[in-house]
């Protein structure tokens, strides 16, 4: 498997903040990579460099083979991203800001594609429903709809599961192991339950402020005479 | 991929009630003027022509007809216009941002600059259908409400007098400019906009800028007057009038076609295409560079 992401020496100061520091991973393709860490460890900074939401202080970050710094368009037209809380246009439908999305990911999909894709998250009921209207789980759901609309080789998700009830955890668990293991998508996703990761991840990578404290495959960091993801995690990152 | 941004972009801000408020204010205003000159015509006409009321020959019921009308609300409206072009312009970054949807745009395949730009461009647009609300109300409303006769002037110096077929051609050229002034305005918006994480800042931030602006154009301080006001674009925001300025022949006889000083408007449009430029320029480059936190 080659790797879709690789990111080396990776560091961003934030005036006298290291946010993340000589940060390096890859992440393998077809896998899903579960990204954890406490709060404020660096994990959405660094997720928002790998969208270049925020500039890199140093390092490099490559995606498909190719430097994100030079081939940003080429690069993010196969990204699909959910970033924290999907605060989407509220004064429109969950259909208009599907088909906003697509057009803005530089597709123009019938309009049976796009109810598919809310079909997909569950929202198809409420195509027509002003965002405004909408609780903050399916706005969740509404922007992994928009994430997944182009048809993206990489999803990248940032908390996906917040504000979810227990269905909507399982309904997104089920969605992102069909993502990886029918569509040969490639998940980088952070979370903090720890339980889900445990159930997903193929990989991990832990960072504890800003810097890697660990990465490998989970089978092989959680043995099951060693412990659950939580006890392992608690004891990398107290 | 400009054009597909552009028709996001207007579709946004066609699809936000906000948007209207404008339009609903712009018309109320213009109403309640000719409706205030429809019934009270007369007085104003007399507290205009003052203590020159004695030397001016000429009938009170040809001066109030639509002509008349629109460069009275012209004269009125476009101070506060301004505003309205902020609260639109003013939001387009920030209120994004606010939203949350900013972080969701800029990942998306477009670059940053055709994605300023686009939105900029959007409220180009807005400024011009605006201007073309406020044309059709202001002049085809009072045309239609008073009819139409000779132009009668109002300045400091005295009073002008521009034939009837002479006038529309003025009016069309100053709604022109007036566009181009509050593309500036739009502008000024748009870069306030980029640095802040919502659009209350970046709008009052905008009225403020004009405001102080204005009082340094009007206060008689000889040191505002002579190195700050000929520099401020607000005091070349007002160079629409210059289109109803005529030159005169030696028996005051209002020459067709003129204009008196050609040369300070294309200053005045000038000076507003650079400063507008500016803001741009300073939004595009400053967002290039931003780290997207919101």
């Amino acid at each position: 498997m080659s790797d879709i992401i690789r990111v080396q020496h990776l560091s961003k100061q934030f005036d006298e903040i290291k946010a993340v520091d000589d940060l390096s991973f890859t992440v393998k393709q077809g896998c899903v990579h579960g990204f954890l860490g406490q709060n404020g460890a660096g994990k959405s900074t660094t997720i928002r460099m790998l969208l270049t939401l925020i500039r890199p202080t140093e390092g490099e970050i490559e995606i498909f083979g190719l430097p994100l710094s030079r081939n940003r368009r080429q690069i993010l037209r196969r990204i699909g991203a959910v970033i924290e809380k999907p605060d989407l246009y509220k004064y429109l439908s969950a259909y208009d800001n599907i088909r906003l999305f697509a057009r803005l990911s530089g597709i123009k999909p019938e309009r049976s594609r796009l109810m598919d894709q809310l079909d997909r998250v569950g929202l198809s009921a409420r195509a027509q429903s002003k965002v405004h209207t909408f609780s903050q789980g399916m706005k969740q759901r509404l922007g992994l709809a928009i994430a997944l609309v182009h048809n993206p080789d990489l999803v990248i998700l940032d908390e996906p599961v917040n504000g979810l009830d227990p269905q909507g955890i399982a309904d997104i668990r089920n969605l992102i192991l069909h993502l990886s293991r029918e569509e040969g998508k490639t998940i980088f996703i952070s979370s903090h339950l720890l339980s889900e990761m445990e159930m997903i991840a193929d990989n991990m990578l832990i960072i504890d402020k800003g810097r890697k404290v660990v990465e490998g495959p989970v089978q092989e960091l959680l043995t099951p005479e060693k412990r659950s993801l939580e006890d392992y995690f608690l004891s990398l990152t107290r | 991929m400009f054009l597909n941004l552009l028709r996001i972009e207007l579709y946004k801000i066609f699809r936000k009630p906000r948007t209207y408020i404008a339009f609903g204010a712009i018309a109320v205003m213009i109403l309640l003027i000719q409706f205030a000159i429809k019934v009270q015509g007369k007085e104003l006409i007399q507290f205009f022509l003052g203590s020159q009321d004695a030397t001016f020959e000429y009938e009170e019921g040809k001066i109030l007809n639509g002509y008349f009308v629109c460069f009275f609300i012209l004269n009125t409206l476009l101070i506060h216009v301004p505003l309205l072009v902020a609260l639109i312009a003013g939001d387009l970054v920030a209120g994004e941002a606010n939203m949350g949807t900013l972080r969701l745009l800029v990942t998306k395949p477009i670059s940053r600059e055709t994605l300023m730009l686009s939105k900029f461009s959007a409220s180009v647009v807005y400024v011009m259908m605006l201007l073309l609300w406020m044309a059709v109300l202001a002049l085809l409303g009072s045309i239609f409400l008073f009819g139409t006769n000779d132009l009668v002037v109002i300045k400091e110096t005295g009073f002008q007098i521009i034939q009837s077929s002479d006038v529309l051609w003025r009016f069309f050229a100053a709604f022109g400019f007036a566009t181009l002034a509050l593309i500036c305005i739009a502008a000024l918006a748009f870069m306030l906009s980029v640095f802040a994480e919502n659009s209350i800042g970046p709008i009052v931030a905008t009225v403020c800028v004009v405001i102080v602006f204005t009082i340094i154009q009007q206060l008689q301080v000889p040191m505002f007057q002579e190195y700050a006001a000929p520099y401020l674009f607000t005091t070349h925001m007002l160079g629409w009038k210059g289109f109803f300025y005529v030159m005169a022949t030696p028996e005051n006889q209002s020459i067709p076609g003129s204009v008196e000083n050609p040369w300070a408007m294309v200053k005045s449009g000038l000076v507003l295409t650079l400063y507008a430029l500016l803001f741009l320029g300073v939004g595009v480059i400053s967002f290039k560079r931003k780290d997207i936190l919101s």
